[in-house]
């Protein structure tokens, strides 16, 4: 609960358009880059932090004041990503892309991943339920009750996919940024 | 202890991790930001939640079919329902005036006890006099 995004919300919902830009600004870099990481694209990740700014006005009547208003835009944002791209949750592809994904690439799909972030390298092989609870809450450091409620599960579905996720990533680091392991960035 | 070892060094490994991610992040341009939120704030305010749970979305896919198969049960069960015992409704209602006898000097009138079935059949001629069978 932030008093002076609270305040922001009261004008904006009393009819002050201008008060909107100051509220949702210090987040729209959180945002593009939290839709990026889910959907891997930048034309996608602008289309869905636009998406998310158009309901977040469009429905601030219904924020609970006493949430975070960060975590209420990624809230936002999950429900647009998922609706957006549905495909990517059905069962059998959700059961398709949480297999393993072999550690060791070809040469030129190595290079290829050089020049990728590591965060990006990371996340591959993670399905997209995985990957929406590890960028909450070990990118975005939400509590396992935010993220619950951010994504529509239970505290218990969170930790289940919060460890598949880390098991995967703690793989990942080890094969290709052992630099991590040791202090180096 | 080892484990509790690998352990700490993981989580170190993700607070790297999460530093580096913050190195690398992009931001909008700052036109494209400000004609974003000048359209998402020229747009009508609503009261409805942003979107429902994807949970309750998935309640809602299940529990529309099942109120439709409820009611059409209901409906059903309703119109099948065996007769109550004794004689049956028709049979318990004033009867129409006979109009075979092609004549309406004479009309006639049953009247059937729901308790005992007794039958009462009363005619009335044209000067409404009654007679009693």
């Amino acid at each position: 609960m932030d008093e002076r995004e609270n305040r922001l919300v009261e004008l904006v919902l009393q009819g002050s358009r201008e008060a909107f830009e100051p509220l949702v600004t210090p987040y729209r870099k959180i945002l593009l880059n939290m839709a990026y990481r889910l959907s891997r694209n930048w034309e996608d990740a602008r289309e869905i932090s636009q998406e998310t700014m158009f309901r977040a006005f469009r429905y601030l009547r219904s924020f609970d004041q006493k949430r975070s208003f960060k975590n209420w835009l990624l809230q936002i944002m999950m429900n647009v990503w998922r609706s957006s791209k549905p495909h990517l949750f059905e069962p059998e592809l959700l059961a398709e892309l949480a297999a393993p994904v072999p550690l060791g690439n070809p040469p030129e799909a190595r290079l290829q991943s050089e020049t990728r972030s590591q965060i990006m390298a990371c996340l591959e092989g993670l399905s997209p339920r995985e990957r929406e609870v590890f960028l909450l809450r070990d990118i975005e450091e939400m509590n396992v009750k935010e993220t619950a409620r951010a994504l529509g599960v239970s505290a218990l579905s969170v930790r289940v996919r919060l460890s598949s996720a880390r098991k995967k990533i703690r793989l990942r680091i080890e094969s290709e940024f052992p630099h991590l392991l040791e202090g180096r960035r | 202890m080892r484990k509790k070892g690998k352990d700490e060094d993981f989580a170190a490994a993700l607070a790297r991790l999460r530093a580096a991610a913050r190195e690398e992040e992009r931001d909008w341009p700052e036109a494209d930001w400000r004609v974003l939120v000048e359209k998402a704030s020229s747009q009508r305010p609503e009261g409805r939640p942003a979107l429902p749970a994807p949970r309750l979305r998935f309640a809602w896919r299940y529990a529309i079919p099942a109120v439709f198969f409820i009611g059409f049960a209901a409906v059903f069960f309703w119109n099948i329902r065996p007769p109550l015992p004794g004689p049956s409704a028709s049979e318990s209602m004033i009867s129409a005036p006979d109009e075979t006898s092609g004549s309406q000097d004479v009309i006639s009138m049953t009247l059937v006890s729901q308790e005992s079935g007794l039958k009462v059949h009363w005619y009335f001629d044209k000067n409404f006099d009654w007679k009693e069978e």
